[in-house]
Order: structure tokens, then C-alpha cells, then sequence
């Protein structure tokens, strides 16, 4: 059973975390704004991929071919 | 030079080549101009990078050389031409249009380039470009190392990005083509902002090698040039295979435009094309579509109910900050000139590999759906964007020009099929508008004979911006 979703501000708050614990650093406290902008607009395109329904058997287009160097 | 320099200006390229081959002008004498140009034009309009004098008179004079002497490379022999800056070109820097890698440079030539000298096509510039190509997330036109990118027919408007330079210099008419990318709308979209004509070609019909790397799976090389014909041509010269990018189609591509139709295309009309449009712009497509209905039967259709935009902002920003990661990661950022650049690719760590496969996934559905449709049709035709060019001066996140852009772009982008942009009028504060045909893959010939046929009906391709040099 999967977990239940947080309600979008949690989930928005735990991203920007995640975001701030990584780059904090490198980020000025007045770009936290617009970053949260930012993050939102991501999470929302996440989303509505999410609602796009999918099968077992829709793969991703391969990115991936094998390699041998002598191949024809 | 025997010719005038404004006649220069007005050529296509066959005519520069019947110029050149009847020694009305030489090569030299042409990339003098096109320099003479760029450097007074191209820089108020912040379209160049770097002049690349030394090369451009090099390869002149062994144009001229080789003409007089019968060796014919073929059209592009002795026609200058501009590169945007993400093109690797040996012996000078290739900024990327950013200023952290304002020093930056490669040993050899991209492909692109290799190819074009190949034909014998004389590079006198690199171009400017929107900052890392507009990977992370500008929402400005400031985002670019050389000043926001203007447009030729109204310097206070942006000249659309992210290949900016490319469009201005075209659209300046300083330089007969140059060579632009696109991964979402950069090369339509500076195309039409600078009334130029801009071909997207299929994903992976032109090698990407050392072009710098935005998005794997969405970035395409291309030509921006005064008319459909003149696309074709510089086409011919830089598609096909290349041992040095996989993703290369294993396809050869000539030109063979007497080979085409130049009536009977069926055209499928999106539905809501139209919507959000300036009354200038919904005016012109319909003026163009009066046009196109005398060589088309055009009927209505809708694009596929799938998540476009989402798909592609997934996919970019995914592999943008993989093929940035480091840069990111040490806080390169900051180095950038757009606000929202220095923040935004930070944002990227949201996307967690489950949803990049997701939209890789659902990309797949786009793919298919989207050639079911364009199989139907010789071309789909929307207007290029819904608006003209925004103020260079103000952002466009926000205001009427935060939708110019139509989910066709991102669908047709997605699934890497081609499209071409021509000029199809003016709008608001003298700015060109444009008219877009986006086709199946591998279908360029059918985008090219349409978009050809429509300007020997029309002359919008042919003006010339005001305030140029002379």
C-alpha cells in the first residue's frame, strides 16, 4: 500500500528542505522566494505527470544500447 | 566590392553564389561586409560574442582562391555565416553566453562547423545566446553575457532566445545565415521575433557534437536564413550521420527541392491556435492561412490531450542539471546575469529519478500520438507565438507575454519531430510575427516545398529592418 500523499503545502515545505539542505549555501535568504516559486512549478509538472495513467508496459524510449568496440 | 553593399543585403544565397561565380563580388569582399555589419548592427544589438576576423579572411581568401581556380564546393562556397556560441570553434573561447565561462575554449570544431567549412562557408562570428541556452529557467532578457539580445526591427524588443545573436544578425541582415539551437523554441522563437526564417530539423538529423550539451534527448542544431530555400540549402550541408554523436540519425538528407510538390499539401489547422492571441497576430495567420488555402486544403484538428509542457519541463530540467552538475553543485549559479538563473537550477533536485523515467515514459505516449496526427497532414500551422517580442527592458514570467508560447511547441519538441518558422507580417510597435509549420519526422523536404511555396506568394521574407547600416 503506498503512503498517503502530504497535503501540497507539506509536501512543498519538504521539498524546499531537501533544496535548502543541499544548497543553502549558495543561496541568499531573499532568493528563498522565488525559489519556492520555483519549486512549486516543478511539483506541479511532477504532478501532472502523475495523473497521465500508464501501463506495465509503456517504457521509456531506450537510452541505452550496448557497447562493443570491434562491432560491426 | 562591384555590387552594392545593400544589394549584399538582399541576396538570397544562390544569388550571392551567381554574384560570386560571376566575380561581381569575392568572398573577401563578403566577409568584410558581414563583419563591417556585425561589428556596428550585430553589437547594438548585442548579438555578438566574438568577431573571428582571422578565420573569416582566412578561409575567404581560399574561397576566392578556389573559385577562381573551378574547385566549387558548392552553394555555401565563399558565403559568410555566424554560429551561435555554444558551437565549439578551435583558437577562440566558447562562452556558452555565460559569463562563468567567458574564458573557455576547445580544441577542435564542432561538427556543424567542420561540416560548413567543408562546403566552404566562411565563419565570421559567434553569435550571442541566452546563458547556458536557457537552461535554467531565465525569465528575462538579460540572461545573456553580451546584454539582452534586440530585436533588429525595434531595438527596445527582446530578439527572443535562447539563439539570439543568430536571429538578430539574420534579421539585421548581416551575416545571409546562421546556426542556431533549440531544445524548447530557440530557434522558432528568435526566428519570428526577428523575422528571419528558422528550420528545426528532426532530432539527430544534424550532429550535435560539440555543441555544448543542454538536454541529450531534446537539443537540435539548425539553420536560421532569409527564406525557406536558403534553410534547405545549409541543411544539405550539415545533416546527416556523425560517428561522434550516437544520437545521429543514420539518414543522409540532400536537398532536392525540384524533386518536391509545390500544391496539393494538406494541413491540419490545431484547434485553439488562436487562443490568447494579439489581434495583430490572429489578423496575420489569418492572412497567411488565405494564402496557404491556395495551394493547401486545411482542416481543423486537435493536439492530443497529453501533458506537453510538463513533459518537457521534466525532461530539461532533469538533464540540464545532470549535464551542469557540478557546476551547480559548486555554486556556479551565481555567476549567471539572470535572477531567476542564479536560483532556479537549485530547484532541479526535486525531480527524483522515478519522475524523470515517468516523463520519459509518458514522452513515448506524446511520440506516438503526435505522429498519428502529423501523419494525417503534410504540416500542422499555428502561428509561430501568440504575441510579438516583449519589451527587453521587463520581465516575461508575468504580464501578456507569459503564454506566447503554444503547447504545439512543446509537444513537437518532445517528440523531436521538425517545424519551420517564416515571417508572416508585423504587430504591435513595428515587431514581425510568424507563421510556424511543424511536420512528421524526417519530413523537412514537405516543411521546406510548403514554406517555399508560401514565400513566392508573399514578400514578408524579403523587408529589410529600418536603421541598418547602409
Amino acid at each position: 500500500m503506498s503512503e498517503p500523499t502530504p497535503p501540497p503545502d507539506a509536501r512543498l515545505d519538504a521539498a524546499m528542505a531537501r533544496v535548502l539542505a543541499q544548497h543553502g549555501a549558495h543561496l541568499p535568504a531573499a532568493a528563498e522566494v522565488r525559489l519556492r516559486e520555483n519549486v512549486r512549478a516543478l511539483l506541479a509538472s511532477i504532478d501532472a505527470l502523475r495523473n497521465t495513467p500508464l501501463i506495465n508496459a509503456d517504457e521509456p524510449d531506450p537510452v541505452f544500447r550496448v557497447y562493443r568496440a570491434d562491432a560491426p | 566590392m562591384a555590387v552594392e553593399s545593400t544589394v549584399v543585403t538582399r541576396a538570397s544565397i544562390r544569388e550571392l553564389g551567381a554574384m560570386l561565380r560571376r566575380g561581381e563580388v569575392s568572398p573577401v569582399d563578403l566577409a568584410d561586409d558581414a563583419l563591417r555589419r556585425l561589428d556596428i548592427d550585430g553589437r547594438r544589438l548585442n548579438a555578438v560574442v566574438t568577431l573571428t576576423v582571422d578565420r573569416a579572411l582566412r578561409a575567404a581568401r581560399r574561397a576566392e582562391v578556389e573559385l577562381r581556380s573551378g574547385v566549387d564546393r558548392g552553394p555555401l562556397h565563399g558565403i559568410p555565416y555566424g554560429a551561435k556560441d555554444l558551437c565549439a570553434v578551435a583558437g577562440y573561447p566558447t562562452t556558452w553566453g555565460a559569463a562563468p565561462f567567458v574564458a573557455q575554449s576547445f580544441p577542435e570544431d564542432a561538427t556543424v562547423i567542420q561540416r560548413l567549412e567543408s562546403a566552404g562557408a566562411v565563419l565570421v562570428a559567434k553569435l550571442a545566446m541566452v546563458e547556458l541556452a536557457g537552461g535554467m529557467g531565465y525569465d528575462h532578457a538579460n540572461a545573456a553575457l553580451t546584454g539582452p539580445g534586440l530585436s533588429p526591427w525595434n531595438p527596445s524588443a527582446w530578439s527572443g532566445g535562447s539563439s539570439s545573436g543568430s536571429g538578430s544578425a539574420v534579421g539585421a541582415r548581416c551575416v545571409p545565415f546562421a546556426i542556431g539551437s533549440e531544445t524548447h523554441g530557440s530557434i522558432t522563437t528568435p526566428s519570428a521575433f526577428c523575422g528571419v526564417t528558422g528550420l528545426r530539423p528532426t532530432y539527430g538529423r544534424v550532429s550535435r557534437h560539440g555543441a555544448m550539451a543542454l538536454s541529450w534527448t531534446m537539443d537540435k542544431l539548425g539553420p536560421m536564413a532569409r527564406s525557406a530555400e536558403d534553410c534547405g540549402l545549409i541543411l544539405d550541408a550539415i545533416a546527416g550521420p556523425d560517428p561522434a554523436d550516437p544520437t545521429s540519425l543514420n539518414r543522409v538528407w540532400q536537398y532536392r527541392p525540384e524533386r518536391g510538390r509545390a500544391t496539393g499539401f494538406r494541413l491540419g489547422l490545431l484547434r485553439g491556435a488562436l487562443d490568447g492571441a494579439e489581434p495583430a497576430v490572429a489578423a496575420n495567420f489569418e492572412a497567411s492561412l488565405a494564402v496557404l488555402r491556395d495551394y493547401c486544403t486545411i482542416e481543423e484538428c486537435d493536439l492530443p490531450d497529453l501533458p506537453h509542457a510538463a513533459v518537457a519541463r521534466i525532461i530539461v530540467a532533469s538533464e540540464a542539471s545532470s549535464a551542469f552538475e557540478d557546476f551547480i553543485g559548486e555554486g556556479g549559479p551565481a555567476g549567471l546575469t539572470c535572477e531567476n538563473d542564479r536560483i532556479n537550477p537549485y530547484a532541479y533536485d526535486v525531480i527524483s529519478a522515478r519522475d524523470y523515467l515517468r516523463a520519459l515514459r509518458v514522452r513515448r505516449l506524446i511520440a506516438r500520438e503526435m505522429d498519428a496526427l502529423c501523419a494525417r497532414y503534410d504540416a500542422l500551422v499555428t502561428p509561430t507565438l501568440v504575441s510579438v517580442a516583449p519589451p527587453a527592458d521587463q520581465s516575461f514570467a508575468t504580464g501578456p507575454w507569459r503564454r506566447a508560447t503554444l503547447p504545439l511547441g512543446a509537444a513537437a519538441n518532445v517528440a523531436g519531430i521538425p517545424a519551420i518558422s517564416v515571417p508572416n507580417g508585423f504587430g504591435d510597435r513595428g515587431l514581425p510575427t510568424g507563421l510556424c509549420l511543424t511536420g512528421r519526422a524526417f519530413e523537412e523536404h514537405t516543411l521546406l516545398a510548403i514554406a517555399r511555396a508560401y514565400q513566392r506568394r508573399t514578400t514578408w521574407h524579403e523587408q529589410r529592418p529600418p536603421g541598418i547600416s547602409p
